[in-house]
């Protein structure tokens, strides 16, 4: 029944991405988890996004849902939870968000049987950036050109994506 | 099962190299239906360079920003 609610979502929202877009959400971003994340806040905000907030676990766990464009991570984490942020048990719904995370195992879908990627994908964000592994250095470098391209446009068209059923791809 | 093969792909792709921290294991899921859409409009402009016949012009970012690593 979950998979088939989740399909349900997805086919949804894939079908009206162009209607979604408020000129709200789609020109805010968030850094969450305890460092923030500096390296790409500039990049995202010279493509017109507004300032960022910087939203702590206690915060978004009080809302019920948080709408923003991207969210913008580094902290401990495992694949059950981004730290500081969310876990599996996060009930707060999300606008069509793209979230890059640079905490340890964050996209380790398969070491769990609920992962945090699935339910941040579940509950409304469209895109997950985040590592199986341990997190390293190397792999901010690779979050920097990633988030280069994706914010090199306009706010909200940076990341509330054009329908097509091609994979993921520039 | 799982784990053991996703350690192993991500070592595979680190040019077998066992250790403890990988660096080809940066992993995007996403829904395969959507596809960006790219626009090149920049408030401040990036470097950039270009190539005509043998000379490379290389132009610095008009707006530096100090940031720091974490």
């Amino acid at each position: 029944m979950d998979s088939l609610c989740r399909g349900t979502l997805l086919a949804g929202r894939s079908v009206n991405y162009a209607h979604l877009r408020n000129g709200y959400w789609d020109q805010r971003f968030i850094e969450a988890g305890s460092w923030g994340f500096p390296e790409l806040r500039e990049l995202f905000q010279n493509v017109g996004f507004l300032s960022s907030e910087h939203l702590c676990k206690v915060d978004i766990s009080k809302r019920k849902t948080l709408e923003v464009a991207a969210f913008l991570h580094k902290d401990d984490s495992n694949s059950e939870g981004l730290g500081n942020v969310a876990d599996v048990s996060t009930s707060t719904l999300y606008a069509p968000a793209l979230v890059i995370s640079r905490g340890c195992n964050s996209a380790g879908i398969d070491e769990c049987n609920s992962s945090i990627a699935g339910r941040m994908l579940g509950r409304g964000c469209i895109c997950f950036v985040g590592v199986s592994c341990n997190a390293t250095a190397q792999n901010t470098l690779t979050e920097v050109a990633f988030a280069l391209q994706t914010s090199n446009a306009r706010p909200g068209y940076a990341i509330c994506f054009q329908q097509s059923y091609g994979a993921f791809s520039r | 099962m799982q784990s053991a093969f996703n350690k192993a792909t991500v070592r595979f792709l680190d040019e077998g190299k066992m250790r403890p921290y990988d660096l080809q294991n940066e992993t995007l899921y996403c829904d395969p239906a959507l596809r960006p859409n790219f626009i090149d409009e920049m408030i401040t402009n990036p470097a950039s360079a270009t190539v005509k016949d043998d000379i490379v012009t290389v132009t610095a970012p008009s707006h530096w920003t100090p940031t720091a690593i974490h």
